[in-house]
């Protein structure tokens, strides 16, 4: 089951006990802000998650997969996001909780 | 932006609420999300993007100095998919 922002703001106003309005504004604000300062170029470290930011990429010679023609794939700017360090900890150290799943990459 | 700046901010947007709270509810929300992870749920947030863990599955390798065999452990990696709506504007203003 995927988590979302509606659930996020749940949690909000019946752990934390604020209004549904309240709860539902700050967890939409909480991903704007992050948003606004990965577009305008700056780096985003939230401290348990890992950081967002952007980067530039050159053009370069591609191909279609379909048709397997060579094509040009624009520049353009991608975000990057690394994960922090106590998160992979986590991840590592609980990984079988992982055991059903296989490998997605 | 780290954290606390992040805390600050939304304190000034949410004027009626106590900077404490603002604190409590992103911490709220960044355990929730580490703890989603952690149980390998998908995080989706609409026009950010999604988080999500991969699983690598373990292997057996060989220390290419010594020519030794080692395995490899699976293991778990987050990773963060942008959103449709961060793609495009992030691309918009040069």
């Amino acid at each position: 089951m995927s988590v979302t922002k509606a659930e996020l703001a749940e949690l909000i106003y019946k752990n934390i006990g604020f209004s549904k309005k309240d709860a539902t504004e700050i967890v939409d604000t909480f991903f704007d802000l992050i948003k606004t300062d990965i577009i305008a170029g700056e780096k985003v470290k939230i401290k348990g998650i890992g950081a967002f930011y952007a980067r530039s990429k050159k053009e370069r010679l591609g191909r279609n997969p379909q048709t397997d023609r060579p094509m040009m794939i624009s520049a353009r700017k991608v975000v990057v996001y690394r994960a922090g360090t106590s998160l992979k900890k986590l991840l590592k150290e609980n990984k079988q909780i992982a055991s059903s799943q296989d490998d997605g990459a | 932006m780290k954290k606390s700046e992040l805390i600050e901010r939304l304190a000034e947007k949410f004027p009626h609420i106590a900077k404490n709270d603002v604190e409590k509810i992103v911490n709220g929300i960044i355990e929730k999300m580490i703890d989603a992870l952690n149980n390998n749920d998908r995080i989706e947030i609409r026009g950010f993007g999604s988080l999500f863990v991969k699983t690598r599955r373990g292997r057996e390798a060989r220390n290419p100095k010594t020519g030794k065999r080692l395995t490899i452990e699976s293991k778990r990696i987050p990773f963060f998919k942008a959103g449709k709506e961060l793609k495009e504007l992030i691309n918009k203003n040069g």
